[in-house]
């Protein structure tokens, strides 16, 4: 038995973003916190000597870059974004250290440095008072937060946009990313034309206009879903690099934490197994901050503290995709170059209150693998391949988030302490769903743009990764992200997040983050 | 227990053949050397192996010709398995096997070689085909000591040839068979068993019989058999329609010999009904030879071809030209790694690439677990492995501004043909 010799003033279980954000204050204040993470890999910077485009990578000698070694990026076909099957093998590892089980519910974490921020899309958005409205918690709470997070991280987008107002304009900005040529027709096709109950512009991205410490600024290579040469995208591994150069901040890998025990002396004890030894590691602090992944956090949460068999709900945004196509720019020339994740982003408003609404980002097919096109199209390969080729100029991909009152989707403890994650989407989803989708192609087709057929499609519960508020609406965290039935116990990512909008949430759980812990400072 | 040849030379007839290619496969794996009496192009890929030309039609004063690699030790048994199966007659009018058998048969005995005869479990007197009375008249000639003959049973295993080659063809095609006399009983045998009864026969001095028949003792139906092929081998059950021999006889007299050679389809289905039960199980226990239960395997470097072949098919159809070596190396390896390293099975009238196209699954539904699925996973591996590679330049257009709309037009027309028909054939298929 090893006994961590030292008490920390607090411990971060976890190294996602909300780890991440909590910490920053916790660390500038002087305090030692101590960092637990289960992963084993590096946090070095990614070694830059590949700065080639995505163009000049699919020339065709670069194919282990698309396939991974021994073709393991072509495992998992599942998976749309090659973002989430670069990391592929990691999902199990996160379901197996956290004991979870899913069903009809596409459930994903990353164990590793960074936690999901690693396959993270870059949308950003804040809520506002009208998405607080039922919680406690309100704009003014969090906005000091988004403005502190977005200066520590740098992002871009365009206050000044229609979309703005809705997605927070009130954030330092370092710039916009370049629209590639078929989203700069669609936004000014937006602008000619006056829209009812649909909002367009720019998305607001965690990507950086400028140099930060050892990060590039987007060159606009395209590669953002294949991980970016210059690190332009945000992700908490980056952060984590900065935070050791702290004294009093300590990074521990390896170490899967599975139990939580207050001593005599009213601190907590974190108790875990050491991944490379196998032998159980504790560590004692005066405060503890979860931030293990939702799931990963309400399993533990519910072993230790909430009666046994308890049933919670855990929502989620039900989302769709759908395919669109601008007829004037098929057969024409890829873009160069642009920024490979979604450029622009909108809302459309659905019956039923101001809350009711649906988000969506767009993606330019440039930048995604025509694979995941073509292994959707009805024709033979021979023909997708060459539909595709024409098509992909004047291709874009749209990403749809419902409101998480649509999905009835929960969680529960089994006997054998594992967590059962049951998959479901609300009776009414299927009514909005065909509402939103009506919506949609109609708004579109005023822009110009027409969808493909059969291509739009709902996803699996849970496979668009927004979920949360597993532990804040069953009611038990205060207002200051602690347990109601363990002082001392604070949980900073999304199961305590306010509530589930379909706007982007990365954002808001990070700000959420920082809010509890500036309380803690 | 196997037996240690190390070092020994064998004389084999009919090396080219099912048996013979696994037969002498094994001798040079286990050490020993082995010459060929061959009349065909083989290719000589081991220290071990040498080759003298040879064919069922030499005479004495040629056979007195043959020459042999010194360097090889005395030669410990010839193991004759050659058979024409033209069953052609000599310039003098005799049945080829019957004197080409024994004229060599006279050359091995005047240089006190071992004479090992591969016959057959239909060698009878009164059988009802050719082959089995050939076999017969050949087995009564062979009357000087030191002759052993090996009654060999239906083969199953190892390459895919030659009767074997056409059964595993056959079950695999289809999941209905119709099958004259199905509940005709048969005692197969596993390759390997039949390569150690051979070498067994070959090396021991003294062994009491003259006759050793290598075959199961336990019988089992032909059609019993086939199930038993489709089962182990490609997991799936196998409807066999029985269809009477006679009515088969009817019809294949109705065809002149002048346009199908019905003899030879004739003699085996002959061959097939007039199996009798041996009861052998003496026989094997004196060779030592243990025979269980039936027990069909895929040789996993024969599935390799045959992804190798599937890797061509799919990659061709999708990019409509040859794949690169590297393309179809991943494709291997992907299969490997996915699939548990299982070839898929096409119906037997997927002979190229545009065939394929008509049968390729449509990506709508619940897939997982059907046939369809799992070719479509495969078609996605390889288009995967295509858009990043080779083919990546066909994929994304970077370069040319405009594309040919005319083509673009004529592609959309085929596939709107082509859709009906792979919607239907998987439709029907499940």
């Amino acid at each position: 038995m090893t006994y961590g010799n030292n008490i920390y003033d607090f411990i971060v279980v976890g190294s996602g973003p909300s780890s991440v954000s909590a910490a920053w204050p916790l660390v500038k204040s002087g305090k030692r916190v101590l960092m637990i993470d289960a992963g084993k890999d590096e946090i070095l910077p990614n070694a830059v000597n590949d700065p080639l485009s995505l163009k000049d990578l699919r020339n065709g000698t670069h194919s282990h870059f698309f396939q991974g070694v021994n073709l393991s990026k072509l495992f998992n076909q599942e998976f749309s974004s090659p973002k989430i099957r670069i990391s592929g093998e990691n999902f199990s590892e996160y379901l197996k250290l956290n004991k979870l089980e899913a069903n009809n519910f596409s459930l994903t974490g990353l164990i590793g440095a960074g936690g999901l921020s690693r396959i993270w899309g870059a949308a950003c958005s804040c809520y506002d008072d009208d998405d607080l409205f039922e919680s406690e918690i309100k704009l003014k709470d969090l906005l000091p937060s988004y403005i502190k997070i977005a200066n520590r991280i740098g992002m871009t987008g365009n206050n000044s946009s229609s979309i703005a107002k809705f997605i927070g304009d009130q954030l330092p900005l370092q710039g916009s990313l370049e629209l590639t040529p078929l989203m700069k027709k669609l936004i000014s096709s937006y602008g000619d034309k006056s829209f009812k109950n649909f909002l367009m512009g720019e998305t607001l991205t965690a990507v950086i206009g400028r140099n930060i410490d050892s990060r590039g600024a987007c060159t606009g290579e395209m590669r953002c879903m294949w991980g970016c040469p210059s690190e332009a995208i945000y992700s908490a591994k980056q952060e984590i690099r900065q935070l050791l150069s702290f004294d009093n901040f300590e990074f521990r890998q390896n170490i899967v934490v599975d139990d939580l025990i207050q001593n005599k002396t009213g601190q907590w004890d974190v108790r875990g197994i050491e991944r490379t030894s196998s032998g159980r590691k504790y560590f004692s602090g005066n405060k503890i901050l979860l931030g293990m992944g939702i799931f990963g956090t309400t399993r533990l949460v519910m072993e230790k503290f909430l009666p046994k068999g308890k049933s919670l709900r855990v929502l989620h945004n039900p989302s769709f995709s759908g395919a669109m196509v601008i007829p004037g720019f098929i057969g024409r020339q890829l873009p160069p170059k642009g920024y490979g994740g979604s450029q622009l982003c909108f809302r459309i408003q659905l019956s039923g209150g101001k809350q009711e609404y649906a988000f969506g980002l767009i993606f330019d097919a440039a930048s995604l693998p025509a694979y995941d096109l073509m292994r959707h199209m009805p024709f033979t390969r021979y023909g997708a391949i060459n539909i595709t080729r024409a098509l992909i100029p004047g291709l874009f991909i749209l990403m749809v988030y419902m409101p998480s009152r649509l999905s009835d989707s929960h969680v529960k403890l089994e006997p054998d302490n594992k967590l059962k994650i049951n998959g479901d989407y609300d009776l009414n989803f299927k009514n909005s769903y065909s509402e939103s989708v009506r919506h949609i192609k109609s708004a579109f087709y005023k822009l110009g743009a027409y969808s493909l057929p059969g291509s739009f499609k709902a996803y699996m519960p849970g496979a668009e990764v927004h979920y949360g508020c597993t532990l804040s609406s069953a009611g038990v965290i205060s207002k200051n992200g602690e347990l109601k039935m363990a002082k001392g116990i604070y949980v900073i990512d999304g199961s305590s997040l306010p509530v589930l909008t379909a706007k982007s949430h990365t954002l808001t759980i990070m700000a959420n983050a920082d809010r509890i812990a500036c309380g803690l400072v | 227990m196997t037996n240690d040849i190390r070092g020994m030379h064998f004389l084999v007839t009919g090396g080219g053949g099912y048996l013979g290619q696994n037969l002498v496969d094994e001798l040079l794996l286990r050490g020993s050397f082995v010459t060929l009496l061959t009349s065909s192009e083989i290719a000589l890929a081991h220290h071990g192996l040498r080759k003298v030309k040879w064919n069922l039609y030499f005479k004495d004063h040629e056979l007195e010709n043959l020459k042999f690699d010194n360097n090889f030790p005395n030669p410990s048994a010839l193991i004759h398995l050659a058979h024409s199966w033209s069953n052609a007659l000599d310039e003098e009018g005799r049945n080829i096997n019957l004197f080409g058998t024994l004229n060599l048969y006279k050359w091995a005995k005047e240089r006190n070689i071992k004479f090992i005869f591969a016959s057959s479990v239909s060698a009878r007197e009164g059988a009802l085909n050719q082959y089995g009375k050939v076999k017969f008249l050949i087995e009564k000639s062979l009357v000087l000591p030191d002759t052993v003959i090996a009654r060999i049973g239906l083969i199953y295993g190892g390459k895919r040839l030659s009767q074997w080659g056409l059964l595993y063809k056959l079950v695999g095609s289809s999941r209905m068979l119709p099958m004259v006399d199905p509940w005709v009983r048969v005692q197969p045998i596993c390759v390997e068993k039949v390569i150690e009864g051979l070498i067994c026969i070959a090396i021991r001095d003294r062994l009491p019989r003259k006759i050793y028949t290598l075959a199961t003792s336990k019988d089992i139906s032909f059609g019993d058999f086939l199930k038993l092929i489709s089962e182990q081998v490609f997991h799936r059950p196998l409807l066999i329609v029985p269809i009477s021999s006679k009515l088969v006889f009817y019809i294949l007299n109705l065809i002149p010999e002048y346009f199908v050679n019905t003899a030879a389809l004739k003699d085996r289905i002959l061959g097939l009904i007039g199996i009798t039960k041996i009861n052998n199980s003496e026989e094997l226990n004196e060779l030592n030879l243990v025979i269980g239960d039936i027990k069909i395997y895929d040789d996993i470097e024969l599935a390799q071809e045959e992804i190798i072949n599937e890797a061509i098919l799919i990659m061709t159809s999708i990019t409509n030209k040859r794949p690169s070596v590297s393309s179809i190396e991943k494709y291997v390896l992907a299969i490997k790694q996915f699939h548990k390293g299982a070839p898929y099975r096409f119906p037997f009238w997927i002979v190229t690439p545009f065939f394929l196209r008509l049968i390729e699954p449509l990506p709508f539904g619940n897939m997982k677990d059907t046939k369809a699925g799992e070719l479509l996973d495969r078609f996605n591996l390889a288009l995967g492995i295509l858009e990043s590679g080779e083919s990546a330049n066909k994929v994304y257009n970077y370069t040319s501004g405009n594309s040919n709309i005319v083509f673009f037009i004529f592609i959309f027309i085929i596939e709107a043909v082509l859709l009906p028909i792979r919607w239907v054939y998987w439709r029907f298929r499940q």
